[in-house]
């Protein structure tokens, strides 16, 4: 055992709550006499089930520090020889106040007792608030579950994604869509994590709710802007969301009973203290309410939505984690006796975190992830990762790594529905490619008022064979009468390699102790693209890996940002602008046929996407009333350019992009009325999104058709929406009766947002513009959830 | 999948469609041309027309270009005029009080920007074609179409798809449609595109019971008939087909799905098949018309598309033309059903048949009061070819 190791063990104390209400003083560290600076770890458990306590506050006074603990629960800081009295405090558990005198390096573990009257004065923080002001982190926005939770859902559902939306900096194309926007990057620009394993298509009901159980989730981590380098793969956003880990000492259930799902999670100790599971799944009741409808084409239809989570984790000892998460969810649907159309995520991950030392800790994922959608259609990722974290000092750290993945994309096979079936089998060709990196990234406070987070990430990606490439006759537009040849690469032949450096620089200046200025550079690749013509993600819409027609996504974001917080930290604020363009932004050719293509390169153009814009954030993290404001303006520009005029795209001039909605106001405010009541509300209003409107009609075949010159020169109608929410907490002698009631009306005013605008001719009627309003009511929704 | 969607859309939300006034200030007038060139017996058309405004017909109404000098060339030079055709349009009365009913008034002569070819012309297979339009100084130019084989139609059949639910009976919406599928051996060694089109024959029988159901009021004054024949084209979809997935085989394809309106099935009717084939162009322009015309509000759908075709003008060839000339062979092919087999609800009229056909047409030259030179005669249908006591 290495000394510092053994010190370590020789100091641990253990303070629990009922013996050390903060009335003794507790001596930290292993006394050596000397007046210095000490390495002091805290790390904050659950008294009941041992559990590690993520995200719990930790106040140190008098030098006025607050922490805010890890995943494990850890929060680590340097402590002068002195007294200091410390307030450790979470969402759910009672405060606990103690006095601590620093005497060595040292650790000391912290037992918060749950706390089962909800406290009158909520906190909301989730990360520590100095954070905002204090780290050299840009662009970057976490939500606990608490938050989430806290939010006015949509049928009861509480839904990890639309949440993520009320950000600054992040829209979605319309409500109850699948995908999300971050400062002016496509939907597939996101890399959604679970776990640390990528998810395709995170949506239920085509985008109405997320796939994510939020029973099992502890909070989001959102990187728009100074993405750390151990990130990549995607142009524009990093999506982290966490898994719970298990309890270690007791079994619990929750169940919650919704409108459109219901769900139920178990989780509890295999073996006490060592190895915990934790079981979670939900399932529609869609089919019994499709049941009620009279129309007998829907009463004969059917449509299921369900996913399921398990958790294995080990703690194989003190400094040792084994993890295994397990995660699907599926959609199906079918019209009476017609086919059914459906998706289905599955994800595998395996991640060991090792602790050598006080300075150096390992963490290697390996995971597998599927995703299968419509017409025998589907994506094979497995992939592992390797991260290396090396303090120097507390602040001085290197991080170090690599990951490296194998990807295949079946874009889609049709199978003659019967024998007798005239029609041929046919399969578009199978993709596989390799996608490497390496990257290192240095952490450092220079001075008191400089820090400076740098960084290199090296990405390499090879398309490999089998598969046939075109040749196009030269100087000729990419159609295919225009295909003279075609190259035959054998299995595993590299077909097409692309690779670069990705440089990540974030810097930050102390201007006083609550304001700060930071600025900050990155570069982002992307060999894996959405191939979707319409303006959501659509269970149909297949993914391509870059290839020698189509060349990564290759965003350079520049960001710069003001940083200060108000009262103690009650209020941060932010102000923050970016300047984003990004080459070779996949667009689509006039009506261009994207399912089962085999020459999908004949109906893609290659464009060029830039963004920029201005994120205004006020968030109040304690009080009764918590909440945040948020107002982002922002373009989201593309520009198609081409020497064959019938790939242009508006005569090459820049137009705006399918989600350029340059005004986004937000507004969530959460009001505790009383210890048990608690009301919740938030506002949205955007800029309606560009539309391409006719600029003619013209008869065909005795229908007036719409003549559509320019792409994107209109605007749909504005949007805005108010939702609210009221949650009742009943305590009871009875475990069933005590629970959560939570009653919501989703669209309250009833505004009936227009999603798209279209143009028709229909008989009886002159040609018109029709608008399409997904939700045109407002929506009320009960749920209730209660624990065993 | 707009169905699925419409499906979860409508149990758990309360969305809806509904109009909206958002249309732009600007707008162009473009030149508009529709029209191909067959292998069957002419004339061929071709009509010319200019845009107007988006929306109804007070926002502008589409004109006709009547001043066009139209002609077409083949490969080695041979060039075709097209003359403009005098249309006799069918002029109208309204009698009773508002909203009225309206009836036919005698026709009165119109140009609707219609060319036709010579009675005498035949397009062939393997020969190019292109089409010329000189309007004033402009000159417009198609690309050049070569008319390719198009495999004969081996037999037609038809499936009857019953309505899903009923519909109230007072309304034209009875449900239900005719399906017919063409059967033909795919050529295997080339590339082939299909264009489908269709044309009915319908008869309607009447009750001569002395009572128009049009105006409620006496028939007459004057002879009726109780049978009366139409033709028209019962399906306006566009019906394509690459052989991508049919390369070869015997195909089965579907050509048309004709609405049943409780008439048209109610005592025979005859379908006209036109199987044509076209080029890989014709089929990208149909395929965009046909997504334009598919897009109703989903969230799925494709955002819209510039439809533009294959002509150029050649003293500005940065001006915007709309429309598509293709030339195609044609095989043609006949179904005859009767009512026997068909278990979809149909009506009966009573009065005089040539008053429901005015007013369903709007066009009554397609109204024959004894069964149309056309029309099969090997059957064994009645022919009331003398009018008749309208009681």
């Amino acid at each position: 055992m290495n000394p510092l190791k053994f010190l370590l063990f020789q100091v641990l104390i253990v303070i629990s709550l009922p013996y050390g209400f903060g009335q003794e003083k507790v001596a930290v560290g292993t006394e050596t006499g000397e007046f210095r600076n000490f390495n002091i770890n805290f790390r904050v458990i659950d008294a009941l089930t041992g559990e590690s306590i993520q995200d719990a506050n930790i106040l140190i006074e008098p030098k006025g520090e607050i922490g805010v603990t890890n995943d494990n629960g850890s929060y680590s800081t340097t402590l002068y020889r002195s007294e200091y009295k410390i307030q450790v405090s979470n969402i759910g558990y009672k405060s606990l106040n103690l006095q601590i005198i620093a005497i060595g390096d040292g650790r000391l573990l912290i037992q918060l007792e749950r706390d089962e009257i909800l406290l009158d004065e909520v906190v909301v923080l989730g990360t520590n608030p100095e954070d905002n002001f204090r780290s050299t982190e840009l662009g970057t926005q976490r939500m606990g579950i608490s938050t989430i939770e806290a939010l006015p859902p949509l049928m009861g559902e509480v839904d990890v994604l639309r949440s993520i939306a009320l950000l600054p900096g992040v829209s979605t194309v319309g409500e109850v869509s699948g995908g999300f926007n971050v400062r002016g990057g496509s939907s597939d620009q996101n890399l959604v994590l679970l776990g640390g394993a990528p998810v395709y298509n995170p949506a239920h009901l085509f985008g109405f709710f997320t796939s994510f159980n939020s029973d099992i989730v502890t909070g989001v981590t959102l990187h728009k802007g100074g993405v750390a380098a151990r990130f990549g793969g995607r142009a524009s956003s990093i999506m982290d969301v966490k898994y719970k880990s298990g309890n270690l000492d007791y079994w619990n259930t929750k169940i919650s009973l919704g409108t459109v799902s219901s769900k139920a999670t178990i989780d509890g100790p295999i073996i006490k203290n060592k190895l915990s599971l934790l079981v979670s799944g939900r399932a529609s009741h869609l089919n019994w309410l499709l049941g009620t409808i009279k129309d007998p084409e829907l009463r004969n239809s059917s449509a299921v939505f369900n996913d399921a989570n398990v958790v294995l984790n080990a703690e194989l000892s003190e400094d040792s984690n084994l993890s295994y998460k397990f995660y699907t969810s599926t959609d199906q649907f079918a019209i009476a006796s017609d086919t059914v159309i459906g998706w289905q995520n599955q994800n595998h991950v395996l991640n060991w975190n090792q602790r050598f030392s006080e300075k150096f800790n390992v963490n290697v994922t390996a995971y597998s992830s599927l995703y299968d959608f419509n017409i025998q259609s589907g994506i094979r990722d497995h992939g592992g990762k390797l991260d290396m974290n090396f303090s120097l000092s507390e602040t001085n750290h290197i991080n170090f790594g690599g990951e490296g993945k194998y990807i295949s994309i079946n874009p889609g096979t049709l199978t003659p529905g019967t024998q007798e079936s005239p029609i041929l089998p046919f399969s578009v060709a199978e993709e596989q490619g390799i996608e490497l990196a390496a990257y290192i990234q240095h952490n450092v406070e220079l001075t008191d008022k400089i820090a400076i987070s740098y960084g290199l990430r090296y990405d390499r990606f090879s398309n490999l064979g089998p598969g046939i490439v075109n040749v196009f006759r030269e100087n000729f537009p990419r159609t295919e009468p225009n295909i003279v040849e075609q190259v035959e690469f054998d299995k595993n032949e590299v077909i097409q390699t692309y690779d670069g450096w990705s440089p990540r620089v974030s810097l930050r200046y102390t201007l006083n102790p609550t304001s700060s200025i930071k600025a900050g550079y990155n570069k982002m690749y992307q060999f894996i693209h959405l191939i979707s013509n319409t303006t959501t993600i659509a269970p149909t819409d297949t993914w391509k890996l870059s290839d020698p027609f189509l060349a990564p996504q290759i965003a350079d974001q520049y960001s710069i940002g003001y940083f200060k917080n108000f009262k103690r930290n009650v209020f941060e604020t932010s102000i923050e602008a970016f300047y984003k363009d990004i080459n070779n932004v996949v667009e689509y050719k006039d009506g261009a046929d994207l399912i089962l293509n085999d020459n999908l390169e004949t109906e893609l153009l290659n464009g060029k996407g830039l963004a920029y814009g201005v994120e205004l954030y006020l968030k109040k993290n304690i009080g009764r009333l918590t909440g945040w404001a948020s107002y982002t303006y922002s373009r989201s520009l593309r520009q198609v350019i081409s020497p064959f005029d019938e790939e242009l795209i508006n005569n090459g001039e820049w137009f705006p992009s399918n989600f350029d909605k340059p005004h986004d106001l937000t507004l969530v405010t959460n009001y505790k009325i009383n210890t048990y009541v608690t009301l919740s509300a938030n506002f949205s209003y955007s800029t309606g999104r560009p539309v391409t409107l006719p600029v003619a009609k013209f008869a065909h075949s005795n229908t007036q058709m719409a003549y559509f010159d320019n792409r994107n020169q209109d605007r749909i109608p504005d949007f805005h929406r108010l939702d609210v929410s009221l949650k009742f907490g009943f305590r009871s002698n009875k475990k069933v009766f005590q629970g959560d009631w939570v009653f919501s009306v989703f669209n309250i005013y009833g505004r009936e947002n227009p999603f798209s605008v279209f143009f028709r001719d229909v008989r009886g009627a002159p040609p018109q513009a029709y608008q399409l309003a997904i939700l045109g009511v407002p929506l009320p929704s009960l749920s209730y959830s209660f624990k065993l | 999948m707009r169905r699925y969607v419409y499906m979860v859309w409508l149990i758990i939300t309360f969305g809806c469609i509904q109009e909206v006034d958002i249309l732009p200030d600007d707008s162009v007038s473009i030149l508009v041309i529709e029209g191909f060139l067959s292998t069957q017996e002419g004339p061929h058309e071709i009509v010319i027309s200019r845009s107007a405004p988006y929306g109804d017909i007070f926002t502008g109404a589409i004109s006709f270009v009547n001043n066009a000098q139209v002609f077409l060339r083949d490969e080695v030079g041979n060039t075709t005029q097209l003359e403009i055709v005098q249309e006799r349009l069918p002029a109208w009365r309204t009698i009773g009080p508002p909203p009225g009913v309206t009836l036919f008034d005698g026709f009165s002569s119109s140009f609707r920007g219609r060319y036709q070819t010579p009675p005498a012309f035949l397009a062939e297979v393997g020969k190019t074609y292109t089409l010329h339009i000189i309007i004033q100084d402009d000159h417009y130019i198609s690309f050049p179409q070569t008319i390719l084989p198009v495999p004969s139609v081996d037999s037609i059949s038809y499936e009857v798809r019953e309505p899903l639910s009923a519909a109230p009976l007072d309304t034209d919406a009875y449900g239900g449609s005719l399906d017919l599928f063409v059967h033909f051996k795919d050529p295997s060694e080339v590339k082939n595109n299909y264009l489908w089109l269709n044309n009915g024959i319908f008869s309607i029988r009447s009750n001569l019971t002395g009572f128009d159901e049009r105006t409620g009021q006496a028939s007459g004054p004057g002879p009726c008939f109780d049978q009366c024949w139409m033709t028209e084209s019962g399906d306006r979809s566009i019906r394509i087909l690459s052989d991508v997935l049919i390369n070869g085989t015997t195909a089965t394809a579907l050509a048309a799905s004709i609405p049943n309106d409780g008439w048209r099935f109610s005592t025979e009717y005859y379908a006209d098949i036109l199987q044509l084939s076209i080029s890989p162009e014709a089929f990208d322009y149909f395929s965009l018309v046909k997504n334009q015309l598919g897009i109703g509000g989903s969230i799925f759908d494709p955002p819209p598309a510039t439809i533009r075709g294959n002509f150029t003008c050649i003293n500005d060839p940065e001006r915007q033309v709309v429309g598509f000339f293709f030339a195609a062979d044609v095989a043609k092919s006949r179904i005859n059903i009767t009512r026997q087999g068909i278990n979809l609800v149909s009506r009966n009229y009573n009065g005089d048949c040539r008053d429901f056909i005015r007013d369903r047409l709007g066009n009554p030259e397609n109204l024959y009061t004894v069964p149309p030179p056309f029309m099969d005669p090997s059957n064994e249908i009645e022919y009331f070819q003398s009018p008749k006591s309208c009681f």
